[in-house]
């Protein structure tokens, strides 16, 4: 399949690839300065891969001077806000030579702060994915734009004549001005309306607290207040809701740096292993119908012990599929929770709107209200109506719909029922598609209006009530596309563009209209966010009315589930909902837990596995009796017998050349029921084919081993000065002299403790190091090329399986290993603590990486796939494109240390303390990588280095690395 | 011939050969672009620019002092003159033409160092280095042609002997202020320019 | 030796030549004249080759034309046609090279060393022992450059002057150690073997029939003229040499070494292995000696030059370096327990019970259990015996340094980057490739050049004889 065949075949890449053709780049934009600018990156990012003696090289400067601040050469960064999900979390763009180049945290984000998520590291290579539509479509056909504005325009007139049922379907929008822009083209007709459908839905959280507390939303949680967090499946670090929102809280809470002495506890209840589960501090594996019932009995004790009365279904409650010792765990964690009334946050990541009505109940019942969940200032994101969906789906079959248009959504891939939506949509007669690709839903549109990528066009944001961000473009338009925005302006007879509708939307409604407009505009632009403060309002009244026929449903739901197998449906941190499926960065990224590459799989538990004899990668027919689908086994510890969890965002047919036919599609297996999409499949069976398969698989052993790689104390240890013990950074004697280093000594710190193991840094460091993607076949001969690795070990028992992660990149070492072996000096120490890499000099004999002992060498063992003439416009300039053969690795991004080397001294000024971040530092929304000077005795790697949890990586070998860990920290004890 | 004369001849070929080969010239001929003075679009001359009229190449290559690159001047900058002086000749007549089409002009690179070697040139502009010193008597040239063989060499040997300077408030070049007597040296470490 | 068994054969030699040392057999058998020496070797030449040579020879081409297309595609695709992964570095190239220098060390150790303790029996195998040896080096010499990912900057690693200011190679490093070692080693060898042709080259000169030869052996043979002038001379350079060349047998496998004892990887860091390394070497190179003698005897009939007596040595000097191995097995183990680094005994138990045992047990049985056979000495003086065994013995070799390299590699410090490694058909062609090469300029020389040292037998031929 050719999905497989972009990556597989190295041989094909080889023809003339020094000729690029400048003058016809398809297509030709209108030659704006960025484009000029566009072809200079260009000529340079042909000339990196012709090697070093390209013919004849050509220079083409602007035609007019641009605006002053921009000098060629020079990397500027605009605040924006990042399209990867609805999250909208704030980013800066870093564009090089009119080129966006990389996607970075926004440090002055409220919510976000300089925190990213692997998605959005990746949406600058979907920028440059030259699978993207270049201009409209007139069903398959290509258009220009007035033919299909007349024609669409023509459509809807008669519409509007005749009457009749228009619909826009979109994907969750944070974007007032969107909103605004929509309601005003709905307006023109007698029956329009928006359906906000997201493939994976959290419609429930919506419609429990419109039945608890009477607004249909979903609260902002507050993870940084909370000093006791209780998950039900909850998967808020990886991918519930805004998980580099919750991450960032999370880490904050537990952040036992500088001292302090304190963490959050963290206790989640779940049937397979999520991301945040394994970073729990107690960790229950439960069934599916006993996660139900711990969450029942937990709203029964806490009503107890807080004397809220409860509703006798409550009240009443007794587990039936509870064993002793998990009622005992729920008794402790209510108690827990009573003790820290206020203080503790109980969140469900079920889309099941009885079991967020139960767990409303659990914290208004411990006042967490207003403390830690507050619904004065709702969350805008994931704003997706499941009932909305399917009476949409309902129309169109009944063909009462005249003209859909879509947007952001693909339900023709990721509906649950596929078939129905897709026979509706057949019978509705004018079907417009604003997607940005020919995707399963579009290539039945009659219209393909292709959106411009985020990063080319004008938004705003406002993922939470009061907190506002702008994202601008950061390049014109690469092919013939337009903001959907636009679009829809174009359709309403409104000929002003989106820029404009945006800054009137924002003077009228967002600003105070006594504000000074433009020095306001300016500001928000500069920093990316507006906030509007809120006088604190008290939290809407608790109506527990619903709660007991709830509690009532959730126990016959749990007798249903009780005993069966069950699948269960979930998103991976880096394939999210499939939108994304055509991205290779994310389908090369390991997943953190299986550590599996460009695949979904059915996860078994190893006990299950034994009953049916199952192997890694041997293949399943897994079915519910409506669905059955293939997929290869995966024995994942830690989770339930009763559960087989399949990621969906696989499976894809229309994403392109690296996203088409990856794994299988396991949307089929959501069911609408109680007016939510249900997530869990019950009933399921599960049988092997005999066939196998082998995952490409980053890391093939699982257990330390007993071998002291992670150190981790509990933080009773922690408190009582444990951490410090085991060996400091020794100074061992050493016949050698030490090096001297002068001005600067770089080193970093990693916080195991902060860590959550969501793979951002990986991503970032690829962009920024233009690291190349292998695929599929490579990774399986473990030759994948990330710089940074995740490692991720797996201790105890099946019952009580603990994770801990390790990021593992080049350390730099003051003795290194890898040095004194290089026959030709292409591995040299510098004479600030780096540990050099040539490239131009190296000739591969990969002694080095034999030597390595903690193996971050790559190796590049043929030449990589740059033959793709848009996707090399997300190489970075300041970058070498490393060529066949060569040793390649972590060096610190010495790129950006001596950019600003040379920015101090050019200034005549010493290095600020952080002013050099490194990628994989820079947008950890953890905040768990430090890099700094040592020989900066105020630099705050410095102090952390001094630490009591900090530890080096294999100290018996003397390397003296640059990188040193803070132990992990587990708060066992209960509160 | 005889033995003896064997014996010598052999000697001398040895020797002569040896002090022959061991030159760095011996393996500096292959790939050195020195002289390289290719035919450009427009027929500029530094020479009347740069030599006779005393433009500061920072007028032109201005980014020199802030980036990397030097820069090659916008088609407009040129015509802030041009569009008054010697508004008839054909060579600006070709650019008047480029700004009006909007056709970029595209000039052929001269000094073009291989893409693994990463040479800043604001940091040489603000340490007071002469542009001359790399790109030699470039105000002399009626067409420019690469003066420098440009090797690492020149480079090192240059590092090697040169202090670290940095400028002071009044834009004065002064040598850093740095920890050893070494590091007042300009850095020779690899990753300077190669990364 | 006098009490020793009487075979039929020396029972039928005796009738007709009556041996006069009741304690000495006769090195060189049928009780050859002077003439007899020059006829026979001389004659071996002119003569057209047999069936066997053509076969032997038409298969090692083969071979080597397959090694040269699998190694052209390595150098035009990648080192990742190789099966080489993020962990494992180095395998089948680094695994063929040691093999390969360790084949050489034989022919050194009989030319130099045994003629320095006037070993005489060393006579008839020494001419052919060093051609291997430079043969064998040759192959070794491949490995190190094609095994780069860019072999065509092979020549950084020579300190040369350079307009990079100027940069010079790592002296730090082993693998320059090693070309500094193996380029000598070759050298010395080339010369060595080539000074001892000489005089035969000369004798091949005045006897050979066909022009073009002759015009061959005249160049060659620098105008030799046999005066005892030119033989006193000749005398003294050839032991000069033999002393230079002796310290170079423990030189070269001792630095090869260091490619492994010198690094951190548990398994290679390891001080026992310079000896472990030329015990090893001559170990192999005696096999590899015996299993070429015996088929040179067979295809040259020179059953009288090269004696049942030749090949029984050989096996003690076997039997000796193979006990030295087996020692250094234990010792490894021990040690690896003995040291309490949990590494080391990792890596022991690893390569003992792990995913490569196999490899380690064929080890093991080739290298310490099968020489042993050699006490009996039935074994040592039954040919078709001591055949299969010294291919035996090879055969442990090889897998001796892919036990070394791939399983210290495949499992080291980080659990999480533990990998498996497989060859590919690329990989395998290219080994393949490698003996194609060595046995064709084998076949080759034994054609060309006089397969034993005319002039050292004659030295010998009254050994034991009126």
């Amino acid at each position: 399949m050719n999905g497989e065949k972009l990556w597989k075949i190295f041989q094909q890449q080889d023809a003339d690839r020094d000729s690029v053709d400048l003058v016809n780049i398809e297509p030709r934009a209108a030659m704006s300065r960025r484009t000029f600018i566009e072809l200079i990156g260009f000529s340079a990012a042909a000339a990196a891969l012709a090697g070093c003696r390209a013919p004849e090289q050509k220079i083409i400067p602007f035609i007019t001077q641009p605006m002053a601040e921009f000098t060629p050469g020079v990397g500027l960064f605009y605040a924006s806000t990042c399209g990867g999900c609805s999250a909208s979390c704030g980013a800066l763009v870093k564009v090089r030579d009119g080129r966006p180049i990389k996607l970075e945290g926004n440090d002055l984000h409220p919510l976000t702060g300089g925190g990213l998520c692997a998605v959005a590291h990746a949406m600058v290579f979907e920028l440059y994915d030259s699978d993207r539509l270049r201009q409209p479509m007139r069903g398959s056909q290509a258009a220009t734009w007035d033919e299909v504005d007349a024609e669409i325009k023509k459509q809807l007139d008669g519409i509007k004549q005749n009457g009749g049922k228009v619909r826009v379907l979109t994907s969750t929008i944070t974007s007032p001005t969107t909103l605004a822009v929509i309601e005003k083209f709905l307006t023109q007709f007698t029956d329009g309306k928006h359906i906000t459908y997201d493939a994976v839905s959290t419609a429930a959280i919506r419609k429990a607290h419109l039945k608890t507390h009477g607004r249909e939303a979903i609260p902002s949680y507050k993870f940084d207040a909370a000093k006791l967090i209780v998950s039900f499946g909850a998967d808020f670090l990886g991918t519930w809701i805004a998980p580099v929102e919750f991450t960032r809280g999370y880490s904050q809470a537990r952040n036992l740096r500088d001292g302090r002495h304190e963490m959050s506890r963290h206790i989640q209840f779940e049937s397979r292993l999520t991301l945040a589960g394994s970073n729990a501090d107690r960790r229950v594996k439960v069934s599916p119908a006993e996660e139900i019932e711990s969450l029942l009995l937990l709203a029964k004790l806490v009503a107890a012990k807080t004397g809220q009365q409860a509703p006798a279904e409550i009240a009443s409650f007794n587990p039936t599929n509870l064993n002793p010792r998990l009622q005992q765990v729920v008794e402790q964690t209510a108690n827990e929770l009573v003790k820290l009334k206020g203080a503790s946050l109980v969140v469900s990541g079920a889309n099941d709107t009885d079991a967020q009505v139960v767990v409303n109940f659990i914290n208004n019942a411990l006042g967490n209200y207003g403390a830690t969940v507050d619904l004065n200032a709702p969350s805008a994101q994931k704003q997706g109506d499941d009932e909305a969906m399917a009476e949409l789906v309902r129309e169109m079959n009944a063909g009462e719909v005249k003209a859909l248009i879509i947007s952001g959504v693909n339900p023709a891939y990721d509906h649950f029922a596929r078939n129905e939506f897709t026979s509706g949509f057949a019978k509705v007669p004018l079907k417009i598609s604003l997607n940005p690709t020919r995707d399963e839903t579009s290539a039945n549109a009659d219209f393909i209006c292709p959106q411009s990528h985020f990063l080319e066009s004008w938004n705003d944001a406002e993922p939470r009530r009061g907190t506002f961000s702008l994202s601008q473009p950061t390049i014109a338009p690469l092919f013939q596309t337009r903001a959907y925005q636009e679009s829809l302006l174009r359709w309403s007879g409104d000929e002003r563009n989106f820029y404009n509708v945006l800054r009137e939307h924002w003077k009228e409604n967002i600003f105070a209209k006594d504000a000074n407009f433009d020095e306001l505009w300016d500001k928000s632009l500069e920093s990316g966010a507006y906030t509007i403060e809120r006088t604190a309002a008290a939290q809407p009244a608790f109506a527990s009315s619903d709660v007991g026929n709830a509690a009532t449903r959730l126990k016959t739901r749990a007798m249903t589930l009780a005993g069966k197998l069950t699948v269960a449906l979930y998103e991976k941190i880096l394939m999210r909902d499939g939108a994304h499926a055509n991205n290779p960065w994310l389908q090369e990224l390991p997943d953190p837990i299986t550590k599996i590459t460009w695949d979904n799989y059915a996860s078994v538990s190893p006990a299950l596995a034994e009953k049916l004899q199952l192997e890694e990668g041997s293949v399943v027919r897994v079915s519910n009796g409506a669905t059955t689908i293939e997929l290869p086994a995966h024995i994942q510890t830690g989770q339930h017998d009763d559960v087989i969890a399949i990621a969906v965002g696989y499976g894809r047919t229309h994403a392109g050349k690296a996203g088409n036919n990856i794994g299988a599609n396991a949307y089929p297996f959501v069911s609408f029921d109680n007016g939510t999409f249900q997530y869990l499949a019950n009933g399921a069976s599960i049988e092997k084919t005999g066939a196998k398969i082998e995952f490409a698989s980053t890391q093939r052993h699982h257990t330390l081993d007993g071998r002291p790689i992670i150190k981790e104390f509990t933080l009773a240890e922690f408190i009582s000065g444990h951490a410090g013990e085991g060996e400091r950074e020794r100074q061992s004697q050493s016949i050698w002299k030490d090096h001297a280093y002068g001005e600067h000594k770089w080193g970093m710190v990693v916080d195991l403790n902060a860590c959550t193991g969501c793979s951002a840094c990986i991503l970032s460091c690829q962009a920024e190091n233009n690291v190349p993607v292998v695929g599929r076949e490579e990774v399986r001969r473990q030759r994948e090329m990330h710089w940074i690795r995740l490692d991720r070990y797996f201790e105890g028992d099946g019952e009580t399986t603990k994770v801990v992660y390790q990021p593992v990149m080049c350390a730099q070492c003051d003795n290194a290993s890898c040095e004194s072996v290089c026959p030709v000096l292409a591995t040299v120490h510098s004479s600030e603590g780096l540990n050099m890499q040539v490239y131009n000099r190296c000739v591969g004999t990969r002694y080095c990486a034999n030597n390595c002992a903690y193996k971050v060498r790559r190796f590049n063992w043929f030449d990589y796939p740059h033959d793709d003439e848009i996707a090399n416009l997300a190489l970075n300039p300041d970058v070498t494109v490393r060529t066949r053969g060569v040793m390649e690795k972590c060096t610190f991004c010495v790129q950006r240390i001596e950019e600003k080397k040379i920015l101090a001294r050019n200034e005549g000024r010493a290095i600020r303390d952080g002013e050099i971040q490194t990628a994989c530092q820079q947008s950890c929304p953890a905040q768990a990588i430090t890099f700094g000077d040592l020989v900066d005795q105020e630099s705050r790697a410095n102090h952390l280095k001094h630490d009591e949890r900090d530890y080096i990586l294999l100290p018996e070998l003397n390397l003296r690395p640059a990188i040193s860990y803070l132990a992990k920290v587990r708060n066992t004890e209960e509160a | 011939m005889s033995l003896r004369t064997a014996r010598i001849v052999s000697l001398v070929v040895t020797v002569v050969g040896a002090i022959v080969l061991l030159q760095n010239a011996t393996f500096s001929w292959l790939g050195n672009q020195q002289g390289y003075e290719p035919v450009q679009p427009i027929a500029f001359s530094h020479k009347i620019h740069a030599g006779d009229n005393q433009i500061s190449c920072l007028y032109c290559h201005s980014a020199a002092e802030k980036s990397r690159v030097a820069g090659i001047p916008a088609a407009s900058v040129c015509m802030n003159c041009h569009s008054q002086i010697r508004k008839d000749s054909p060579e600006v007549q070709k650019i008047a033409a480029a700004l009006s089409d909007n056709k970029p002009i595209q000039w052929v690179r001269v000094h073009d160092l291989p893409d693994h070697v990463a040479f800043n040139h604001s940091r040489h502009v603000s340490a007071g280095i002469k542009c001359q010193q790399c790109h030699g008597p470039v105000e002399t040239m009626e067409r420019v042609a690469q003066f420098d063989s440009l090797f690492m060499g020149t480079c090192v040997s240059c590092h090697r002997t040169h202090r670290e300077v940095t400028l002071d408030k009044t834009g004065k070049p002064v040598i850093a202020k740095e920890a050893t007597p070494k590091r007042l040296m300009a850095s020779t470490d690899c990753s300077v320019c190669h990364h | 030796m006098a009490v020793a068994v009487k075979h039929t054969e020396d029972l039928a030699h005796e009738a007709t030549h009556p041996v006069v040392s009741p304690l000495r057999k006769p090195l060189i058998e049928g009780h050859k004249t002077y003439g007899d020496v020059t006829t026979d070797i001389c004659n071996l030449l002119d003569r057209r080759a047999g069936a066997g040579w053509w076969i032997a020879f038409s298969v090692s081409f083969v071979l080597m034309v397959a090694g040269i297309i699998a190694t052209a595609h390595t150098v035009s695709t990648g080192i990742g046609t190789w099966g080489l992964n993020k962990t494992v570095g180095w395998a089948f190239d680094i695994t063929n090279f040691v093999f390969w220098i360790g084949i050489g060390h034989a022919g050194t150790f009989i030319s130099a060393i045994l003629f320095l303790f006037n070993q005489k029996w060393r006579t008839s195998v020494n001419r052919s022992a060093e051609a291997m040896t430079i043969i064998a080096v040759m192959c070794a010499g491949i490995f190190p450059v094609i095994h780069m990912g860019r072999p065509w900057l092979f020549y950084w690693i020579l300190p040369y002057p350079n307009n990079r200011g100027s940069l010079w190679v790592n002296f730090r490093s082993p693998l320059v150690w090693d070309f500094f070692a193996i380029s000598t080693y070759f050298t010395i060898s080339l010369v060595f073997w080539y000074l001892g042709l000489v005089p035969d080259l000369a004798t091949a000169r005045d006897r050979t029939i066909s022009k073009l030869r002759r015009g061959f052996y005249k160049v060659l043979s620098l105008g030799w003229n046999g005066s005892n002038r030119t033989w006193s001379r000749y005398e003294t350079v050839y032991l000069v040499l033999a002393a230079l060349a002796t310290p170079l047998v423990l030189s070269v496998h001792s630095i090869v070494s260091f490619d492994f004892a010198t690094s951190l990887i548990p398994g290679w860091h390891s001080t026992i292995f310079p000896p472990y390394f030329v015990a090893g070497a001559v170990f192999s190179g005696f096999a590899m000696v015996m299993t070429l003698m015996i088929l040179v005897r067979k295809l040259m009939r020179l059953e009288d030059y090269i004696t049942v007596q030749h090949l029984e040595n050989m096996c003690k000097v076997t039997l000796l370096t193979g006990s030295i191995v087996s020692l250094a097995y234990l010792t490894e183990v021990f040690i690896g327990f003995y040291s309490g680094n949990p590494n080391e005994m990792f890596v022991i138990v690893n390569r003992v019970l792990g995913p490569y045992s196999w490899a380690y047990w064929t080890m093991v049985t080739c290298n310490a259990i099968v020489p042993q056979l050699f006490w009996f000495k039935r074994v040592r003086t039954s040919v078709p015996l001591i055949f299969v065994l010294s291919i035996l013995v090879n055969v442990g070799m090889w897998f001796e340094r892919f036990v070394i390299i791939v399983t210290s590699l495949h499992r080291d410090f980080l659990p999480s980057s533990w990998a498996m490694y497989m060859p590919t058909i690329t990989e395998i062609t290219i080994m393949l490739g490698s003996f194609g090469l060595f046995f064709t300029l084998f076949l080759l020389f034994l054609r060309i050049f006089p397969v034993i040292s005319m002039n050292e037998v004659k030295g010998v031929l009254h050994y034991a004889r009126r």
